[in-house]
């Protein structure tokens, strides 16, 4: 499957089913996430700076559609030597990525509605990463856009009429560009207001 | 059932606490030193045992005296006693008869630069003008003064210590005709020139033992 039908699969749910749209969802999030693969390479970190905003309209009983924006900062202190054609650079390097996933979401919700549910979902769409270097007194800066995916599980929990906490499991993989992948997983706890049966 | 909201101030905070962009700033002035090497790839340097040593410590100027106002010489013995330390660890030996001609030869040098670097405080006027102050600008007192324009600026010396790996046998240029001995090794040490004489000292040697430490092509035991 390629990267445009992924990306049309919940814009067709969203059109298809707009009579039931006006049952919303939004959630904000907080959670730890930790890097892998070559984001691990660049920066070893479980990282405690992770929100996360999903805007989740319901186009079927058990099935919504949505965005999600998230904001992920990753930081690391090395000493590491770096080579860059024929010179070796030694010093303390100052590492960072600021992720900013901006991905179409679809969920699949189980259970009964207003009561405990479990979901999964994913996302798809586009990553903007802010990587930097501090070395010395020079800094670099190497910023991208990535195609990325993010599958995701996670369960809903009942607080209030119209409000939810929840809890979920994800993985961010951004593909390559510019010769590399970006990649984490989260663990997420966030609050959600609804309107509807979610 | 209210008490169950005391989860928003819970994530608020933890927004607030954890909202930087880029944590983990710089702590200390050490931690800015850098350490830059690159050598000649073409070059064996297994081939090499003999090294001479420049006994002192060239400062190289390219404007207006800078180095030698900005640099003294309090910690020259110590630059060449590391050099010479590092290079011996690295199996070469000393030739002290000036008569032998070595394999290598070691020259140490120093630059310094006056860098300057302005920042903004344009948020100033977001606060309106607060009358108490009275008058339209800070008095002499301030000393430091506000330029209308909302921008600062700081000075600081930054000083590099060079290390140069030559061999007098290799011409550079084929043709002969430039008098100019090929660079086999090359490090270069920058840092802020700043900080206590002992602090400075401690830097100078952990920057001279970084150079070597990443340098391991240069071994010869």
């Amino acid at each position: 499957m390629n990267k445009r039908a992924l990306l049309a699969i919940p814009l067709a749910l969203l059109i298809s089913n707009g009579a039931q749209a006006q049952e919303w969802y939004w959630g904000l999030s907080y959670g730890v996430a930790s890097t892998t693969s070559d984001t691990k390479d660049f920066i070893d970190d479980t990282s405690w700076r992770n929100w996360g905003l999903d805007i989740l309209a319901r186009v079927k009983p058990n099935t919504a559609v949505g965005m999600y924006f998230g904001w992920n900062v990753f930081n690391d202190i090395t000493q590491e030597v770096s080579t860059v054609n024929n010179a070796q650079i030694g010093g303390t390097q100052y590492r960072y990525i600021n992720s900013f996933p901006m991905l179409l979401t679809v969920r699949q919700f189980m259970g009964d509605p207003g009561g405990m549910r479990f979901f999964v979902g994913g996302g798809v769409g586009a990553q903007y990463d802010k990587n930097r270097v501090d070395v010395g007194q020079w800094r670099i800066e190497d910023n991208q856009w990535h195609f990325a995916v993010a599958p995701e599980i996670g369960v809903i929990l009942p607080l209030q009429s119209d409000a939810k906490w929840f809890v979920n499991a994800k993985y961010d993989y951004a593909f390559k560009a510019a010769d590399r992948t970006r990649s984490y997983f989260q663990l997420n706890i966030g609050v959600a207001w609804q309107t509807g049966g979610f | 059932m209210q008490k169950r909201w005391s989860v928003l101030p819970v994530l608020a905070g933890a927004l607030l606490l954890f909202s930087s962009c880029y944590p983990g700033e710089v702590t200390s002035i050490s931690e800015i030193d850098i350490v830059v090497t690159t050598h000649d790839d073409t070059v064996n340097f297994q081939s090499f045992t003999t090294y001479a040593l420049a006994d002192s410590v060239v400062h190289i100027d390219f404007e207006d005296n800078m180095a030698d106002d900005l640099l003294d010489r309090s910690n020259d013995a110590l630059i060449l006693a590391r050099v010479r330390a590092g290079i011996e660890a690295m199996g070469y030996v000393e030739v002290a008869n000036p008569t032998i001609q070595p394999d290598v030869v070691l020259l140490v040098g120093a630059i310094a630069a006056e860098n300057t670097a302005y920042f903004s405080y344009g948020w100033w006027p977001y606060y309106g003008w607060y009358p108490g102050w009275g008058g339209c600008c800070y008095g002499p007192g301030w000393g430091w003064g506000y330029p209308s324009g909302g921008v600062g600026s700081v000075s600081y010396n930054v000083g590099t210590l060079v290390v140069t790996m030559l061999d007098p046998d290799r011409p550079s240029d084929p043709t002969g005709e430039v008098d100019l001995a090929p660079v086999l090794w090359l490090a270069a040490m920058n840092g802020i020139l700043s900080g206590s004489s002992i602090s400075l000292a401690n830097r100078i040697t952990g920057l001279i033992d970084q150079a070597y430490a990443q340098s391991p092509y240069l071994n010869t035991n």
